[in-house]
Parts: C-alpha cells; sequence; structure tokens
C-alpha cells in the first residue's frame, strides 16, 4: 500500500475515532456519577491548594476520596484540563477520551509489532483493520466519554507495551526505559492494572530473553544475557524501584488493600464457607481432600474467567451495570463473533511462540475481574481491549483474504462489504447509545444531583440561615455540593477534622447536613429528598408536589424535591 | 509409553461406568413426581394391557396425571418392572442401560462422522480416537446423572444416536432406513426430539448435497438437478415416513391437550410484550424508519432467543455448575470436568482443520440441540439439551485425542489423564456422599415410606383419611400403592384423583372432620388448625423428612 494512501485511511480513520469520542461528551453520558464529580473535585483541590479535600498534601499512591483510595494518575490528568475548562463535565471526561483515542492507535501499533513478521501489506491491513475497529468499538466509545480511570490506564499500559516491544525490535534504551516507566505508571491510574502491568512486564522480559538466547534456559545463556544487557536491566530494575517504590512500600496499608477488601472473591470467605458445609455432609479424610478450599478458590476463579467468556456477555447484553453498557449489545457486535472466532483460527494454525503474549495479556488481565465478586465485568477487563481488537482486526483481514480467494468478487468488495457490516453495527449502537441511553439509564448516571445542588444553592441564598438538609438516597450528595458550587476546597479541608463522616464522606458541611433518615430534619430548614421522602415528610402526595420544587428527567417522575420545610407559601 | 494411555482411558471409562452402576436405583435417594407417575402405569399396562386410566397400552399419548407422556419410556419401564419389580431401580432402569450403551455408540459414532467425512483411520488411531470419545462420555458427569434418573429425555437421545448411528454405519445400503424407526421411537419418547432428528436429518442432506454437488465448476443442467434429486431422495422419503410415523400421535384426542400444556409453560415467547417494548424503545428513540427496524418486535424475541442460547453455551454451564435444578445435576459439576473445556475448543480448531464440513455437521447438531431448551425461561437447562451429548462429546472427543496423539511430551498427558481421572473421582466421591443429602428436598426423599404408611394406616380404619394437599402430586406415590384394578376404577377429574378409598386428598375440609378421622399434613398446621376446632389429636405418627416435619393423627373430641 503506498504510504500517502496509509496516512490517508489512517487519519480518516483516527479523526473519526476522535469525533465519535468528542461529540456531546458533557452530556453523553447525561451527567456526571459520583466516582467522576470525586475525580474532579479532588483534582481542583489539588490545583487550588496542592492538597485533595481531606487535606493530605499531593498523594503518590491513592487518594483517600470516600475512603475508597482511589489510586492517583488519573487525578494528575485532570489537572491541565480543570485548569483550561474549569470544574466541568467536560474537563473531567477529556483524559479518558485522550487515552481513549491514543488506545485506538496503540492497539493499530501493537498489532504492527505482533505481526511484524508478515508481508508489509498484510501488516498494514491489520493495522488499519485494528483501527478501524477499535475505533468503532462500542466499548472503547462507551468508556472514552466518562472520566473512567481504567480508559487512562489501559491506554498507558498499550503505549508501555509498544514502547517496550520497541526496544525489543530497535534496541533503542529509550524506547525500554519509556516502557518500563509507563508501565509503572499504569499501576498508579487503575487497581487492575497493579496486577496486569507487572505481568505484562515480565512476559516482555521472558519475551527478550528467549529471543536474545533462542529458548535456551543454560546457565552459561543467562549469564551471556546479563552481561549483555546489564546496562539496560540495571536501568530497569532502577526506574522500577524508583517509581514503584512508593507502591510497593503501601502494598500491606489502606490505600492498597481497601479496594481489595471491597471486591475480592477471597475477602468474602466464601469458599471456606461453602468446603466446611460439603466437609459436614461427607466427613472423612476423601471429603477434607475433596473439598478443599483452595481448590474451591481455584473453581471461583475459573468461574470469573468463564463469565467474562460467555458471549451473552461479549456479544449480546454487556455488562448488567447501566453505566457500562447500553445493555442492547455485548461488549463486541454481533459480527465481531465471527472475526474473532477467525482471528483465534489463524492464530492457532499460524502459531508463534510471540503469539502466546497475546493469550498471557488476556489471561492476565481478565484475572483481576475474575478474583473480583462482579463478574463479569466490562469496565475491569478493559485493558485486554487492545488484545482483542487485534484478533478482531487480524480475522477481518483473514476473512477478506479467504473472500478473496474464492473469486466471487474481488477483495475491495469484500473489504466494503465487511466495512459496511462494521458501520451498520455501529450505527445501530450509536442509535440506541444517543437516543434511548439517556431516557433508559439517566438514574445509573445519578442524573438530578447536579440540578437538586443549584435549586438548594437557591434556597440557600434566600434563606441564608437555616439549616440544608440532603438525603444520601442517591448517594455521595457531599461531594456533588462541593462540586457543582465550586466551594473552595480550603474550607472543605478545614472541615475536614471537624464534620461527621461515613468511611471518609462528609456527613455535614457547615450548616449543610447530608442524611440518612428524615428524623434528622430539624423544622424550619431547607430540604432536598427523594420524592417519597418528602411526601412522607409533609404529607403531600407525590403527584401534589409543585413542580417548580422538582427535578426530573424530561417532566417524568420526579427525582429531588427540594423545599424549604415547613413547607413556605411563597416558595410553593 | 502410549499403552499406559490406554490404561488411563480404559480406567476412566471402568470410573465412570462404576460411578453410574453404584447405589443405582437409591441414589437419588426419592422418585420424583413423574418417576412415579411413569411407574404407576408402567406397572398398569404390565399388569392389564392398559394404563391407569383404563386406555390401551398401545397408545401414542398417555394422559398420565395430566401432562400427557409419550409411551416409549412406559412401555420399557413396563418391560424392566416385570423382571425387577415396581420399584426406582425399574424407573431406572431403561436409562442406565441406554447409558451404558451410548458410552461405545457415540464413540463409533465419532469414528465413523470421521470417516464419513474423508479423514481417512488406520486401525491403530480409530481405535485410540474410539478409546477417547467413550472415556469422554463415561466421565461426562452430565451423561451419569441421566443415566441414574427416570427422565424420558434421556432414552430419546438415546434411540436418536442409535438413528443416526445406524445410518452412517450401513450408509451405503438398505438397512440404513432402520434409521427411521429408531427416529419414531425417539420422538415417541420426548417430545423436543422431533426437532432435533428432523433438523439433523436436514443438515445431513444439506452435507450430502454439498459434498456431491459443489465440487469443481457445475452448470446448472438436467444432470445436474438428477444427481441432486438422486441424492435428495433418500432424505425425502425418510422425511415423508417420518412424518407419517407421527401421524398416529398428531390423531391422539390428548395431542392439542399436550401442545396447550407445553405451551402454557412460561417461556420467552409468552413471557414479554415485545409489541409494548419495541414500540416504547421506537418513541424513545425517534420513531424514524431506521427505528421501526432496529427496535422490531421479532429483533426483540430473537435477541433474547440468542440470550438464552448463549446461557445454553456458558462454560460456567458447561464445565462448572451445571444446571442448578438439583434434580439435573449436582449443581457444583458441569457437563463435562472442568478440564476438558479447552479441549472442546481445542477440538472445534481441529475438526475445522480436518474437515470444515464435520465441524459444521456436528456444530449444527449441538445448536439444534439447545433449541428446546433456549424458549422456556429456565435456563440454562441440561436435560432439555441433552440431545447435544453426542455432538459435544465427538468435539471434546476429537480435542483430547489430538492433544494425546500430538508430540506433546508424554508427561503432559499423563498430567491431564491423571487429573481427568481424580476430577471424575471427586465427582463420583460427591455424588454419592454429598448429592443424596443436598438433594433430598428436590428427590421428595421419604415420601415413599411415608405414603406407605399413611396407606397402610388408612386400611386399619373406615374413617376418612384427610390429607392435606402440601404437595398437590402426593397422590402420585398412592397410585402404585393400590392395586392396579382400584386404580384403573377410581373417578378421576382431569386425570388426577382426589379420593383413593377412605383417603381424601381434596385438602382438609375441618368442618366436615369428625371423631377418629385420619388427618395427615406438615405438623405445625395440622396442630394450630386442631387448637382452634378445640379439639385433641393423637399422634398416629410422625415422619421428619427433609427437615419438615409431617403429622399423621386420629382426631379425638375434648
Amino acid at each position: 500500500m503506498k504510504k500517502t494512501n496509509l496516512a490517508f485511511i489512517t487519519s480518516v480513520i483516527l479523526i473519526l475515532a476522535a469525533f465519535f469520542r468528542l461529540w456531546q461528551i458533557s452530556v453523553l453520558p447525561v451527567s456526571l456519577y459520583w466516582e467522576e464529580v470525586a475525580l474532579g473535585y479532588d483534582s481542583y483541590s489539588l490545583l487550588k491548594t496542592g492538597m485533595d479535600h481531606h487535606g493530605n498534601p499531593w498523594p503518590i499512591v491513592a487518594m483517600e476520596s470516600f475512603g475508597d483510595w482511589k489510586p492517583t494518575a488519573y487525578f494528575y490528568a485532570l489537572l491541565p484540563s480543570i485548569s483550561v475548562f474549569g470544574l466541568s463535565s467536560l474537563a473531567i471526561r477529556l483524559p479518558a477520551m485522550i487515552a481513549g483515542f491514543l488506545l485506538v492507535l496503540g492497539s493499530g501499533v501493537l498489532a504492527i509489532q505482533i505481526f511484524w513478521e508478515l508481508k508489509p501489506t498484510s501488516r498494514e491491513h491489520i493495522f488499519l483493520w485494528t483501527i478501524f475497529v477499535a475505533a468503532f468499538s462500542s466499548w472503547g466509545i462507551m468508556f472514552s466519554r466518562a472520566g473512567w480511570e481504567v480508559m487512562l490506564a489501559s491506554s498507558i499500559l498499550v503505549w508501555g507495551v509498544v514502547c517496550f516491544r520497541q526496544f525489543l525490535h530497535s534496541k533503542k534504551l529509550i524506547f525500554g526505559l519509556a516502557g518500563v516507566v509507563l508501565l509503572l505508571m499504569s499501576m498508579y491510574t487503575y487497581h487492575a492494572t497493579r496486577l496486569i502491568a507487572p505481568g505484562l512486564g515480565l512476559f516482555l522480559i521472558i519475551e527478550w530473553y528467549l529471543t536474545e538466547t533462542k529458548n535456551s534456559f543454560e546457565l552459561k545463556k543467562i549469564q551471556k544475557f546479563i552481561n549483555t544487557n546489564k546496562i539496560s536491566l540495571s536501568l530497569f530494575v532502577l526506574v522500577t524501584l524508583l517509581i514503584g517504590w512508593p507502591l510497593l512500600n503501601s502494598l500491606s496499608s489502606p490505600e492498597v488493600q481497601q479496594r481489595f477488601n471491597e471486591t475480592s472473591r477471597f475477602a468474602a470467605g466464601d469458599s471456606v464457607q461453602i468446603t466446611n458445609s460439603l466437609r459436614e455432609l461427607s466427613p472423612g479424610l476423601l471429603g477434607k481432600v475433596f473439598f478443599h478450599r483452595y481448590y474451591y478458590s481455584f473453581k471461583q476463579i475459573l468461574t470469573g474467567y468463564f463469565h467474562h467468556l460467555n458471549f451473552s456477555f461479549l456479544f449480546l447484553a454487556g455488562d448488567a451495570n447501566a453505566r457500562h453498557s447500553t445493555s442492547f449489545f455485548g461488549i463486541f457486535y454481533y459480527f465481531d463473533l465471527i472475526w474473532i472466532s477467525m482471528g483465534i483460527y489463524w492464530l492457532v494454525n499460524n502459531w508463534k511462540p510471540k503469539y502466546l503474549f497475546l493469550l498471557g495479556w488476556l489471561i492476565i488481565g481478565l484475572l483481576p475481574a475474575s478474583l473480583s465478586t462482579a463478574s463479569p465485568h466490562a469496565l475491569r477487563i478493559l485493558p485486554t481491549f487492545p488484545v482483542w481488537m487485534i484478533v478482531i482486526g487480524l480475522g477481518i483481514f483473514q476473512f477478506t483474504k479467504m473472500m478473496e480467494k474464492t473469486k466471487w468478487m474481488n477483495k475491495q468488495f469484500w473489504i466494503g462489504i465487511v466495512c459496511a457490516i462494521i458501520l451498520l453495527q455501529f450505527g445501530w449502537f450509536w442509535r440506541v447509545y444517543s437516543n434511548v441511553y439517556s431516557p433508559r439509564h439517566f438514574a445509573d448516571w445519578q442524573f438530578g444531583a447536579e440540578q437538586m445542588v443549584q435549586k438548594v444553592s437557591e434556597l440557600e441564598f434566600l434563606y441564608p440561615d437555616k439549616d440544608v438538609y440532603v438525603s444520601r438516597w442517591q448517594g455521595r450528595p457531599a461531594m456533588y455540593y462541593f462540586f457543582y458550587n465550586q466551594v473552595d476546597p480550603v474550607l472543605v479541608q478545614q472541615a475536614n477534622s471537624v464534620s461527621k463522616m461515613d468511611q471518609s464522606e462528609f456527613l455535614e458541611f457547615g450548616k449543610v447536613h447530608f442524611i440518612d433518615h428524615l428524623s434528622q430534619v430539624t423544622p424550619d430548614s431547607i430540604v432536598a429528598l427523594s420524592a417519597q421522602e418528602y411526601s412522607n415528610l409533609t404529607n403531600i402526595s407525590i403527584n401534589d408536589i409543585p413542580l417548580e420544587m422538582v427535578v426530573s428527567w424530561q417532566d417524568e417522575d420526579p427525582i429531588w424535591v427540594v423545599s424549604t420545610f415547613p413547607v413556605i407559601e411563597s416558595n410553593q | 509409553m502410549k499403552k499406559n494411555l490406554y490404561y488411563l482411558l480404559f480406567l476412566l471409562i471402568i470410573i465412570g461406568i462404576g460411578v453410574r452402576l453404584f447405589n443405582f436405583g437409591a441414589n437419588p435417594s426419592g422418585l420424583y413426581w413423574d418417576e412415579q407417575a411413569i411407574l404407576a402405569d408402567a406397572k398398569s399396562i404390565a399388569t392389564t394391557g392398559l394404563d391407569v386410566h383404563s386406555k390401551s397400552w398401545f397408545s401414542p399419548l398417555f394422559a398420565s396425571y395430566g401432562d400427557y407422556k409419550l409411551p416409549v419410556y412406559i412401555w420399557s419401564v413396563a418391560i424392566a418392572g416385570k423382571i425387577v419389580g415396581w420399584n426406582a431401580v425399574a424407573v431406572r432402569l431403561p436409562n442406565l442401560l441406554s447409558g451404558l450403551a451410548a458410552i461405545w455408540i457415540i464413540s463409533d459414532l465419532g469414528v465413523l462422522l470421521l470417516s464419513k467425512f474423508g479423514y481417512k483411520f488406520n486401525r491403530e488411531s480409530s481405535k485410540f480416537f474410539g478409546l477417547v470419545v467413550m472415556a469422554v462420555v463415561a466421565s461426562s458427569p452430565w451423561a451419569i446423572h441421566f443415566s441414574r434418573v427416570g427422565f424420558e429425555a434421556h432414552l430419546g437421545q438415546f434411540w436418536l444416536i442409535l438413528s443416526w448411528w445406524i445410518w452412517l454405519k450401513f450408509e451405503k445400503h438398505n438397512w440404513k432406513y432402520l434409521a427411521l424407526p429408531f427416529g419414531v421411537l425417539a420422538t415417541y419418547t420426548y417430545f423436543s426430539v422431533r426437532f432435533v432428528w428432523l433438523g439433523v436429518l436436514a443438515i445431513l442432506w444439506l452435507m450430502s448435497l454439498a459434498q456431491n454437488l459443489l465440487k469443481g465448476k457445475q452448470k446448472l443442467e438436467l444432470s445436474f438437478v438428477r444427481k441432486a434429486f438422486a441424492i435428495s431422495l433418500p432424505f425425502l422419503i425418510m422425511t415423508l415416513l417420518y412424518l407419517i410415523c407421527l401421524w398416529p400421535m398428531m390423531r391422539s384426542p390428548f395431542y392439542a391437550a399436550s401442545n396447550q400444556f407445553r405451551l402454557s409453560t412460561p417461556s420467552i415467547l409468552n413471557s414479554t410484550d415485545y409489541a409494548l417494548e419495541s414500540n416504547q424503545l421506537r418513541e424513545m428513540a425517534g420513531n424514524s424508519s431506521l427505528d421501526r427496524i432496529i427496535f422490531h418486535r421479532h429483533l426483540l424475541l430473537a435477541r433474547n432467543l440468542l440470550n438464552n442460547l448463549s446461557h445454553q453455551l456458558d462454560f460456567n454451564f458447561m464445565f462448572l455448575s451445571g444446571d442448578q435444578n438439583l434434580r439435573h445435576s449436582t449443581g457444583q459439576h458441569g457437563l463435562y470436568v472442568w478440564l476438558l473445556m479447552p479441549f472442546l475448543i481445542w477440538g472445534l480448531i481441529q475438526t475445522f482443520k480436518l474437515k470444515s464440513e464435520l465441524a459444521l455437521f456436528l456444530v449444527g447438531w449441538w445448536m439444534l440441540s439447545n433449541l428446546p431448551a433456549i424458549v422456556p425461561l429456565s435456563v440454562p437447562h441440561s436435560l432439555r439439551s441433552l440431545n447435544a451429548l453426542a455432538p459435544l462429546s465427538i468435539l471434546i472427543g476429537i480435542g483430547v485425542w489430538k492433544f494425546l496423539a500430538s508430540e506433546i511430551k508424554i508427561y503432559f498427558k499423563w498430567f491431564f489423564l491423571v487429573g481427568w481421572i481424580l476430577l471424575t473421582l471427586e465427582y463420583g466421591f460427591f455424588l454419592h456422599t454429598v448429592y443424596p443429602k443436598l438433594s433430598s428436598w428436590d428427590w421428595q426423599s421419604g415420601f415413599g415410606e411415608m405414603s406407605q404408611q399413611i396407606y397402610d394406616q388408612s386400611k386399619t380404619t373406615t374413617n376418612t383419611v384427610w390429607v392435606d394437599p402440601f404437595d398437590d402430586r402426593l397422590f402420585l406415590w398412592f397410585w402404585t400403592l393400590v392395586p392396579v384394578s382400584d386404580l384403573q376404577a377410581l373417578p378421576k377429574t382431569n386425570f388426577q384423583t382426589k379420593n383413593i378409598d377412605n383417603l381424601d386428598f381434596g385438602g382438609i375440609r375441618w368442618q366436615e372432620v369428625v371423631e377418629s378421622d385420619l388427618v395427615f399434613g406438615p405438623s405445625e398446621y395440622i396442630n394450630s388448625e386442631v387448637q382452634k376446632l378445640n379439639k385433641q389429636i393423637e399422634n398416629v405418627a410422625v415422619f421428619n423428612i427433609n427437615g419438615q416435619k409431617y403429622l399423621l393423627g386420629e382426631i379425638k373430641n375434648e
């Protein structure tokens, strides 16, 4: 293929990839989810004061946030974005969008590296197909359009791998160093990549070793490998220790352990309970051997893996969490089943040890999600995105090649057919995503919190002496209050030591109280409650609540009711 | 070294057979409604030539207790009962025997299929491949489980594989038409087999056409059409004869009712208002022409069907957890041991590599077998998809065979086979130690003994014995206790009995209960009702069934 053609097609695909990731990003998804708000406000706090909203100066490993100790990189990635666009949806989502765009390109470059031995034309075709399917992937697009740390982590991860592989190919140390730094950085970006990045790093080093020693494990060869590469190896170890030390140092601290305890299958101790009950039913030595907790834990991990290979999850309905899926499509489109099958078939039949890297990536990439209770999980397995896209790209390439051989039509015809299939599926997805997704799932994005805060602020302005009671029914209202009022972080940091907290979530801020029970509401106050709560408090039927007090989605059922309590006539 | 692999495979087969035979009849620990009803009909026809409703044994459909059963399984239990008596062994024996025979037939079917699709076996490799497939079937928890219980679907799938085995074995001979009677037997054993049998026939026909007509460049001229017709003729004859054989079933007075009964169960077809859902989605999307297509109700239905299919193809279902209905599996084991999961994928790839037509045939059969399972709401369902046993086992067998025949170091093969044996042993151990306790409620364990005592007690009194309908099919256990002629003479409503002599199953009408009547039901309920009526009860028997106490007592006035 001519270089200019390749560059032109690549540019068109990348422009489209950027467009569908950026267009209407502030309102699609319809509102900011609480994690996005927390990311934004802590970054805002860092920008303004050099400390997070709890008053911790420039955290390195994790931000305390709601007590869930989020990895820090996304917060720092937000600094330039917030300084330019302010505390807005666009600013919060921009790093993920850029990362999503770079992930498309990174997947393509990785495809070139993996299939370097193929003819240049084949490589180029696989590259183009890979970026094409990645650009229009519903999975890639959805996670590029909200402030997901995992998207940034996946992008950093893939570029880390790309750089290191470039080092293996060109022997230029700068690529190796960049690779190591990026892989380490991804560990500061998302919980799952703390497991995936070291795994991939190990695979890369094994590949490096095997390539140089021609698959030999003789002591002499090992010595020779170390001697030949002592400078690079020393530098990599040094950089790893330097950058990785804060994380290594906090391995047993709540900053790292918290998330594991919250999500892991093992933290719940299910396998111990199951095996104990089975042993009770079948006492004796064989019972102890066959019903061993390690075996059942292994089966649980396997269950997690298999959840992620379910056809419904992959091709039909996707993740049950509506923030992760439209529920109309799997993480892939319907026809991807064919391309994936063909890609795997080709890889098996043309097996090279280096393809093991893709399999290894898939296995290690699915591991964190398989270890956790909520599986299948489209978000946690996003670091495997490049592998799937490469296999799909390869499968399409093989399909067009196969159809070309049948001589029914020429290659261009089949390329056109495949492009049409992909674009039709994408069009279908986009129609659902842009028109149906928000009306069906606005609640999953906590739509209404922003409008509720605005109404509360208006009432606070009118009645500055009144206490404010905001219900926690929708989750994390304090953070929305800080975010949408752009509360001075210094005030929040000052309140941190004196306010009531739930884990690390504020339950009060000055005269604003974030409450779980209506009994906490005092008369002569401002309240922001769910419609049901408001009705219970005031004995006003839900249908009789005046519209001006109500926050709702397109005049449907009320989400929030914001008013004075008892109701003041002028306010009705 | 390779001899040792043979030994290990033999060991696996022996373990699989052992697990099937051990404690047969006593585990599962009770007879389920359907088994009980089959036993009653079998006993009835074996004794009098008439079923429990006094209809001829040679009926295309039995009314049973209103769920309309096909006759073949009942006939086979009647024969078994004549030999071993009217007990759990008799109800389950046809499945045990067919399960044992299936081990060899599926294996030979695999060999025949590979040969038919052009794979050149030598004697050694065909023997080895056959042994591997036998080991796959023998060790499959799915095959083992349904060999030990009295569900018709298992015998149905046996006739189905036997039918296609005959077709392939005698392909070049008129004996192949013997496949038809076995196909008909299959259809008269289990309802949904008809779709699978016809589907497999259609795939075989298409394959034959493709194999013979798509070679080289063919022109559409008379000789081509003649050739196509010649190839199609046996298939057309088979289809026609098959449909004719279904005629008696369709003419049965119970046919419409049986269809209605089957369609009335909650299914994906009747549980959602697709038109309404489609309209709502169109409205949300903007109601353009495009929206009318992408949110069409048929597409929504197809999506749901595919979604159910995906549950049937789920690796967790196939290799780890199986069907969660404890009558269909242990709930802790898949259709095959989990170690075989990679070999299904490997088998698929290898089969495509060997002969893509064979792969398409096996995958087609597998998918067709899932059709009866994907319409009802309860998915995944290992019983309704039992017809996939043969294609899946052959695919896995090909994967294992290719692995064991490869150049891979022998200790990997040993490691794998020993792991496979251990997992089969683990399954057998679970099945015979934990499963009876876990599943006793699902198998209504203890109902038989309880019913016998109540029945015996009822014979000692002329007063009414009131039976609370906490289980509305409890009368089925009494059907096998009553003399057959009495059972046939009993008045029945919707093919169910409300009274057997002085036993009343219609619910305890407390205002009619008089002194010396016997009442039976859950202890708590009986005691509280008796207390309300200010009466006394003298315990005649207390049963502790699956953690629930039941009381048979005699009413005394205060």
